[in-house]
């Protein structure tokens, strides 16, 4: 029966109609070849569906039984043919095509047509009662004409039809000559297919009118038979409906047979094969659920018959074939297009036929073990021959052609079902199904997002290799599915992994997995009983010593296992390590965790590291030694326990080491880390557990450390995996004396003093100064440049003492300026015993406040200190610097400098008035520079710029330096000049007494180069009488001077206003004249002119005298 | 016939499980674990679904030829599996939601329960005298 588990080839391919052509000698005929190969060349994706075969022309056919007349007394021996469905597809065409070289004016044409005619009748004798369709195809060589006009060809194919008794529709003139072959074929073909379709058409209507003549009683098996071949016509005719539709109800017969243990197989084997074509026209018709539903029902049916209890194997390997044929078929249909969903997919029937694989290799393990051995012997397998030569599918080969309802021989039946059983045994490697099966699910179950199924299915894979001796694959299997389970405290599926693992590793020779299985077992997170895990926990303890772990109870051979043992063991020479476990990935009976006490230490500081260790094992343990591995080895001497004494646990003990170390040099400022906590045990053979901790998570109480945190032991136990070396903390003191604020521009100095608070001398003092203003400067000499920072030495300094340093800092920009101090010098230490020189750092940051110390304001001003606005050209003026002391200290001044534009001519004054001038806080002092301005019209000039050279006139405190004056510089305002169009000099006496005349002289030049006129009134006033031009015109030359003479009398005294003067541009003035604005002209007026003088009054006495002198 | 009740905690670890046939508890918790893929998933779709208010019950998991598979997940990500037999049909949707029902209350009060921390496997013995006694009615 296995045989016909497997879906026969012609069940499983697409059924295409068969198309028979005969008469083409493609051997000798080159037309022939060519017209052969176009029929069956590429493309046949987008012709019609056809199969084309080709005959000879002398090619027998199978015979076609002939119909019998009545069905009443025929009982079928079997349900499906063997040969038929290859029959149809391969053998018996639906249309047989006869090429035949004939022309229309063929010479011979009697004769010719003749021969044709014979041909088509033997054909037609040959394929008596088939429902094959014949053509006949003329190959002419003439182009073809339209049939209308072809009196000739009509003629003679009418004549050519009625001879050969062909309907007209079944003759076709092909022109091989054509170029366009390609195209008549692809009509041809077309026309093949419908005469194939109406064939096929014919061939199922036959079939369907037996009907009538069958009754229930005897003829089930013919109903499930002519449906499925009216099915498989319609398949044929490519009518994917009528063909599910006719494939279902030959199921549905299937189902209403009677069922015994005799037909039992038959109907499985069968029921299979019409329901996988019902399943994939299903999927065709995309009706999924209608598949997965009729599947189902399918399953539900015959899940149950088993039939002989003795071929119970059987019966699972027909359930996981069903499976495993459905799955495929969904898959395919998946592959398609169909969309899958988690809950169902290809996967779950994979599955379930990996399951009834496994049940398969169960029962035929079981009942081969039950069978005596001396009917094994006396069973030649296959003694009955093989079922694929029988006639009907799912038959048994030593019962062929029996009627399923006689009563069967017992004991044949039961010896054939034991060679089955014995072949299955012996040569069917049931483990490569099984694990084929399982490895499409877990395909699948990858594909639709169930990793946790997949590990489940992977477990089983594993167990199955495991029980078919193959303990490499199942333990590689096996390594990545405890993590899985691990992860998530899954310790029930763990410990039996665990256990399988174990098993394998025993059974396969491997102290090494064996140990690490054996360590995790002995856990406190496996479901085990203390009893066994003590069990273990010997055997583990018993490798270490050489010793071979005793068989588990079930295996059967241990010999050879015990041999490779024995192997490995000699292999191993005493006190080699067997293995080296990580016990962080896994959860073993030691937990550890490892911690620095500090987050930081110094330098000079001891470091301190402290390891706790749990033991969760059944037995009291005694480790050889302990490490603790940083990443510097240099301290390993320092963190190892040797003593066997302290390394002894009982159950559930915790004990804790302390370790102490001084950092080295080299790892100051750096970070120390805990790699891994080494155990070591055993001493025949060595193995090692170790804790690692890469990175600070892994130590830290997460879920990441194993077993549960959360449980009693180490849990409030604080991991700092890391701890950081800091330098030495640096033992001096800095003091910087210094007069604040600083003043801007200065050359300000720092008094620097270090002192030394080590007990121990230093050397290599270096005290670097950095401003961190980018305009400031820092310099060891008084001296107004720098850099932003400076370095001063010291070679040693010994203890308790110190020493003394001047900078000088300059800040360029007002405001508060950083400047860091930072100390480096080295130290020889004792520490441990061992001297050791350290480095250490001081850093003293100053936050220095800078101000302004002067501002001066520069004004122009006339000879007699009036402001100007505009600097007269060729009239003296002066320039007035106020200076004014803006800082809080005195301020010495060395001297100011003028400097002034080349235009402008300065009258030396000697020294600066301000030199060596002391200012106070907030007192302010002129300086003052005489100047003219020879010649030049109206603009803009940049009049220069004025230095100040100033310092602190307190500065006495810094010994052996010369502070150099600092000096400010500021310009001077931009001012415009002014060509002066007239010149007025009035001359009057200093003052005046009432009633005393006095003279007034007014002299009006004209420095221009042109002629001007002027109409120049004198008003009176009250204050004053006056004698004098009251109103007149003048004219005045270029270069050339007026003078006009007043005699003034004043009238009141005090400070009285004078009578004013006034000048006008005559209203009629000749062309040539200047015109001058009046507004210039009363600027002019109110320049030069004084509008006041001091009047006196007449003392009385002095009247008298005056009065008489005047007299 | 309800044949295995399970509560996983909610980073997926075994909290519970009692079956009624003790020889074969190992294959349930391999079961029990292959649901979390099938409940993980349903919580992923109904949070696509972006209703505020999650419906606790979550139905069938799955089905396979011998079981099939119920799920309900508690508000704090506790998931709480109901495995049946494939050949049972007597069970209805509303019994099996009465029956989560209950195993909910049961949960709430056991974590009300101060001497237990949530997270750690149920060790409760009157927790575990319900779901002995709802596995029996259920059966």
């Amino acid at each position: 029966m296995s045989s016909d588990l497997e879906l026969p080839a012609e069940l499983m391919s697409r059924p295409l109609a068969l198309v028979g052509l005969t008469g083409l000698h493609v051997e000798t005929n080159q037309t022939h070849l060519l017209i052969w190969n176009s029929f069956t060349s590429s493309n046949r994706n987008e012709r019609p569906p056809l199969n084309f075969i080709l005959f000879g022309v002398n090619h027998t056919f199978p015979v076609a039984k002939p119909d019998r007349a009545s069905y009443e007394w025929y009982i079928p021996k079997g349900i499906l043919k063997r040969k038929w469905m290859s029959k149809h597809l391969n053998q018996i065409p639906g249309v047989l095509v006869l090429f035949y070289d004939l022309e229309w004016e063929d010479p011979s044409w009697k004769a010719k047509h003749a021969e044709c005619a014979h041909l088509i009748q033997t054909i037609r004798m040959k394929l008596m009662g088939r429902g094959t369709k014949l053509c006949l195809v003329l190959l002419q060589n003439s182009a073809p004409l339209p049939s209308s006009e072809d009196i000739l060809a009509a003629d003679r194919a009418a004549a050519l039809c009625q001879v050969c008794e062909l309907p007209p529709k079944s003759l076709f003139v092909l022109p091989c000559r054509s170029d366009h072959l390609q195209g008549y074929t692809l009509r041809l073909e077309s026309a093949f297919y419908e005469l194939c379709q109406s064939s096929y058409h014919l061939s199922s209507r036959a079939i369907r009118s037996h009907r009538d003549q069958l009754n229930r009683t005897n003829h089930g098996y013919l109903f499930v038979r002519h449906q499925f071949k009216i099915g498989f016509y319609h398949e044929l005719k490519q009518d994917v409906a009528m063909a599910h539709k006719h494939y279902s109800q030959s199921y549905a017969h299937l189902l209403e047979l009677r069922i015994t243990d005799a037909n039992v197989t038959e109907v499985k084997i069968v029921s299979g094969y019409i329901g996988y074509k019902v399943w994939r026209l299903s999927f065709l018709l995309n009706l999924p659920r209608e598949a997965i539903a009729h599947f189902r029902s399918h399953m539900d049916f015959f899940r149950l018959r088993v039939g002989n209890p003795l071929s119970k194997f059987e019966h699972h390997a027909w359930l996981a074939a069903q499976f495993s044929t459905f799955g495929r078929l969904f898959e395919d249909a998946i592959e398609l297009g169909l969309p899958a969903i988690q809950t169902q997919h290809p996967g779950f029937f994979y599955q379930q036929a990996a399951q009834q694989a496994i049940q398969r290799k169960k029962a035929c393990y079981q009942d081969y073990a039950a069978l005596e051995q001396t009917a094994i012997n006396n069973l030649t397998p296959l003694f009955f021959g093989e079922s694929s030569q029988l006639e009907f599918y799912g038959q048994r080969p030593w019962r062929p052609n029996r009627l399923s309802l006689e009563p069967s021989d017992m004991k044949t039946e039961n010896d054939g079902i034991t060679a089955l059983l014995v072949r299955e045994r012996l040569q069917v490697d049931l483990t490569a199904m099984i694990v084929g099966a399982l490895t499409n699910a877990v395909n699948q179950f990858k594909n639709h997002r169930s990793p946790r199924m997949k590990q489940y299915l992977l477990v089983q894979m594993a167990e199955e290799y495991c029980r078919s001796e193959n303990y490499m694959e199942a333990l590689t299997l096996l390594e990545p599915l405890l993590w899985d389970y691990r992860k998530d405290f899954w310790w029930m599926p763990l410990t039996s992994l665990l256990q399988l693992g174990l098993r394998c590793a025993y059974l396969s020779g491997r102290p090494a997995e064996y140990f690490t299985y054996a360590v995790e077992l002995c856990s406190r997170v496996t479901i085990k009983s203390l009893e066994e895990k003590t069990h273990v926990f010997d055997n583990l303890v018993g490798i270490l010593q050489k010793r071979m772990p005793p068989s588990p109870p079930d295996s059967c051979d241990y010999s050879s296992a015990t041999q490779l043992w024995a192997d490995q063991f000699a292999s191993l020479a005493k006190g080699a390590c067997i293995t080296t476990i990580v016990t962080n990935t896994i959860s073993s009976f030691v937990e550890v965790k490892a911690t620095f006490t500090q987050k930081q230490f110094a330098a000079e500081d001891v470091v301190e590291l402290e390891v706790h260790v749990i033991y969760t094992g059944p037995k009291p343990i005694r480790f050889t030694s302990l490490h603790v591995a940083l990443n510097n080895s240099a301290y390993l001497p320092f963190c190892q326990v040797k003593n066997s004494d302290e390394l002894e646990f009982e159950p559930n003990q915790i004990r804790h080491y302390e370790f102490e170390f001084v950092a080295q040099a080299q790892d100051i400022g750096t970070e120390l880390q805990i790699v891994s906590v080494t155990f070591e045990m055993g001493d025949e053979l060595t193995a090692y557990l170790r804790c690692e901790g890469s990175s600070s998570e892994e130590f830290s109480p997460l879920r990441s450390e194993f077993p549960s945190a959360t449980e009693k032991g180490l849990a409030g136990i604080f991991v700092l995996n890391t701890t950081e070396i800091l330098p030495r903390t640096a033992n001096v003191e800095l003091v910087v004396h210094h007069e604040a604020p600083a003043l801007r521009g200065e050359c300000y100095p720092l008094h620097l003093e270090l002192f030394n608070r080590e007990n121990e001398d230093i050397i290599n003092v270096t005290l670097t100064v950095t401003t961190s203003s980018s305009n400031g400067r820092v310099h060891d000499q008084p001296k107004i440049d720098g850099n932003v920072s400076a370095q001063l030495k010291n070679e040693k300094l010994t203890a308790g003492q110190t020493c003394q340093w001047n900078v000088f800092a300059q800040m360029e920009q007002p405001g508060n300026h950083c400047i860091t101090f930072q100390v480096n010098y080295e130290i020889n230490s004792e520490m441990r015993k061992n001297s050791c020189t350290y480095k250490s750092q001081y850093v003293k940051t100053l936050e220095l406040e800078t101000v302004q110390p002067v501002e001066c304001e520069a004004q122009f001003q006339t000879i007699q200190f009036q402001p100007l606005r505009q600097i007269p050209v060729g009239e003296e003026c002066v320039a007035v610097m106020t200076v004014t002391n803006l800082s809080p200290f005195p301020l010495q001044f060395e001297q100011g400098v003028w400097k002034f534009d080349t235009l402008l001519t300065n009258h030396p004054m000697g020294n600066s008035q301000l030199a060596g001038l002391i200012l106070q806080k907030g007192e302010k002092a002129n300086d003052v520079a005489v100047l003219s301005l020879d010649n030049g019209d109206n603009r803009q000039i940049r009049t220069g710029s004025y230095t100040l050279k100033w310092k602190r006139s307190n500065q006495s405190k810094v010994e052996g330096y010369k502070i150099p004056y600092s000096a400010s510089s500021f310009d001077l305002p931009e001012m415009e000049t002014w060509s002066v169009p007239l010149r007025i000099h009035v001359t009057l006496p200093a003052h005046g007494y009432v009633r005393e005349s006095m003279n007034m002289t007014i002299v009006i030049h004209n420095p221009g180069p042109s002629y001007i006129e002027l109409d120049v009134y004198m008003s009176s006033n009250d204050a004053f009488m006056f004698a004098g031009n009251k109103q007149i015109k003048i004219q005045i030359y270029p270069e050339d001077d007026y003078v006009l003479k007043y005699n003034l009398y004043p009238l009141l005294s005090g400070f009285v206003a004078l009578p004013p003067l006034q000048l006008k541009t005559p209203t009629s003035t000749m062309d040539q004249v200047v015109a001058m604005d009046q507004s210039v002209l009363d600027e002019l007026v109110s320049r030069y002119v004084p509008t006041h003088i001091y009047v006196l009054p007449q003392a009385k006495e002095k009247g008298k005298t005056n009065l008489l002198r005047s007299e | 016939m309800a044949v295995c009740i399970g509560f996983i905690g909610k980073e997926n670890s075994p909290l519970f499980l009692r079956c009624i046939n003790q020889s074969q508890e190992l294959q349930f918790h391999y079961i029990m674990h292959t649901c979390i893929d099938f409940v993980e998933e349903k919580i992923i779709q109904s949070n696509k679904s972006g209703s505020d208010v999650r419906e606790l019950y979550l139905g069938l998991l799955y089905s396979s030829e011998e079981v099939k598979a119920y799920g309900f997940v508690t508000n704090t990500k506790v998931k709480i599996v109901i495995i049946i037999d494939s050949t049972n049909s007597l069970l209805r949707d509303n019994e099996i939601r009465a029956i989560f029902r209950k195993l909910h209350n049961a949960y709430t009060e056991l974590v009300c329960n101060p001497f237990y921390t949530p997270g750690d496997p149920i060790t409760s013995k009157s927790f575990g005298a319900l779901v002995d006694e709802l596995l029996a009615s259920s059966s």
